[in-house]
């Protein structure tokens, strides 16, 4: 009989920290899923997700010996990094970054894939309404909103890791959660009926 | 309020695209090949063929190839891993792929003719095209091999030849989130006779200019963003004529910069603007 343990994050950081790339990889196959659909959440583009995932674990192997597990998680920090990365100057709407070498997105231009690109092209168009929305609030409020509500970090972990107290957490939470259902225009919410 | 949580489903990465990151960033985990002695020399010829182009050529206190640093200002005077550096940033750059970035913005079509600077430490290269239209920058890591890696930037001129200042930044890349080692081009006007990075811990590191543009990498800096790392120009006669600090956002300026005409042109409106310098290559 075979059976697999699957090591817990703890055990991967200790080894990633040892500079071993196999745990690293193994860390990207676990988290890289959430992270990229956290970055499109932040940017509304499934492309420059692409981009901000990269850099994302670029900078986690670069800040490995620094970098801060909660409750035995990863997650909470590497979503934090995205959002410092995704947000980063570099993000301006003139500006382009490719932390790593992408594939050319002619590989969209496949026949098998044409649905796939309608798709991300309607997630792109709703996203970019919410987001239209979202900026009205602070960047304070606005991370909360997407660590907490969009990409289920609980407001413990996410305190534990933004270094501030939860208390901080719930009342960003809750700041944004009233301003939003004031921003929030009505085509935005009929549109989704 | 649910309707702000009713976001698009959650996607997979692209199989492929997800493949080809992982692998690449496996690539850069891995640990370096060791230099060997074969390396050590062809990045010695590298910079000799550089000096007898007519490009400058500086070796830093340890002979280590890290501390070599590279100038181009030209296409013709590129070593072979500046040369991958540069066509990987025209690439990065293509009008296509620019398009495809940002749809609504005009792109800015380079050519290895507009190479203005092209710089090189280790493995790590820095370059920036400027015309007429506006500039490209890259930072490049590995070139040509399995572990590149690199970030940039494209825009047209945002104020033409109008600078903020004495000296404008365009790229800004570092190792850390906070400092490390940093790669930093831009464009400084024709009072600028030397551009020095200052740590902030007592080190510094000389900018290369060229026709306006300059290039500036550090090896082994460990630059620290809380010890206030700052670009300090000097005119021709040595004396400091501007002192900023290296991570300002350019949207965030400390002072605002006007036109001849009183008309402020950069930074935030507040009663005392600067003078707004001209560039020129």
């Amino acid at each position: 009989m075979r059976h697999q343990v699957r090591p817990s994050d703890e055990e991967l950081w200790s080894s990633i920290a040892a500079g071993d790339e196999l745990a690293f990889g193994r860390l990207f196959d676990r988290y890289s899923r959430p992270v990229y659909n956290h970055a499109f959440r932040l940017t509304g583009s499934w492309s420059t997700a692409e981009d901000v995932t990269q850099a994302t674990f670029l900078v986690a192997w670069r800040r490995r010996h620094d970098a801060r597990l909660v409750d035995g998680s990863a997650l909470p920090w590497l979503l934090v990094v995205a959002t410092n990365t995704a947000r980063s100057e570099w993000r301006s709407a003139r500006r382009w970054l490719a932390l790593l070498r992408r594939l050319p997105a002619e590989r969209y231009a496949d026949g098998d894939l044409a649905e796939d690109v309608s798709a991300r092209l309607d997630d792109e168009r709703r996203m970019t309404e919410v987001l239209s929305v979202v900026r009205g609030l602070s960047p304070a409020d606005r991370e909360a909103v997407a660590l907490c509500l969009w990409s289920g970090v609980s407001y413990p972990d996410a305190a534990a890791v933004l270094g501030i107290s939860e208390v901080a957490v719930r009342s960003r939470v809750s700041r944004a959660r009233s301003r939003l259902a004031r921003l929030m225009p009505e085509e935005i919410q009929e549109g989704k009926r | 309020m649910n309707d702000i949580l009713d976001l698009p489903a959650e996607r997979d990465l692209p199989p492929e695209a997800a493949h080809a990151m992982r692998a690449r960033l496996l690539g850069v985990a891995s640990p370096p090949p060791a230099r060997t002695p074969r390396l050590r020399i062809a990045v010695a010829v590298a910079a000799l063929l550089t000096v007898a182009s007519g490009a400058a050529a500086v070796m830093w206190g340890r002979p280590n190839p890290s501390t070599v640093q590279v100038l181009a200002t030209g296409a013709g005077e590129l070593s072979p891993t500046l040369r991958n550096a540069t066509e990987r940033c025209l690439q990065w750059n293509s009008p296509q792929r620019q398009t495809r970035q940002d749809p609504e913005e005009r792109p800015v079509p380079v050519s290895l003719a507009d190479l203005a600077v092209a710089t090189e430490r280790g493995d790590r290269a820095l370059v920036l095209f400027m015309n007429d239209v506006g500039y490209a920058t890259c930072d490049v890591e590995g070139a040509g091999t399995p572990r590149e890696s690199g970030g940039g930037a494209t825009e047209p001129w945002p104020h033409g030849e109008w600078l903020p200042g004495p000296v404008q930044r365009l790229l800004l890349t570092s190792t850390e989130h906070d400092g490390g080692d940093i790669s930093v081009s831009g464009r400084v006007s024709s009072r600028v006779d030397r551009l020095v990075l200052d740590h902030g811990d007592g080190r510094s590191t000389t900018a290369r200019l060229s026709g306006g543009a300059f290039g500036l990498m550090t090896s082994d800096a460990r630059l620290k963003a809380g010890n206030d790392p700052e670009l300090v120009s000097y005119d021709a006669h040595g004396t400091e004529i501007d002192r900023r600090p290296l991570f300002q956002a350019e949207d965030q300026l400390e002072h605002c910069y006007a036109g001849p005409d009183g008309k402020r042109i950069y930074g935030k409106p507040t009663s005392d603007c600067r003078p707004a310098e001209k560039w020129r290559r």
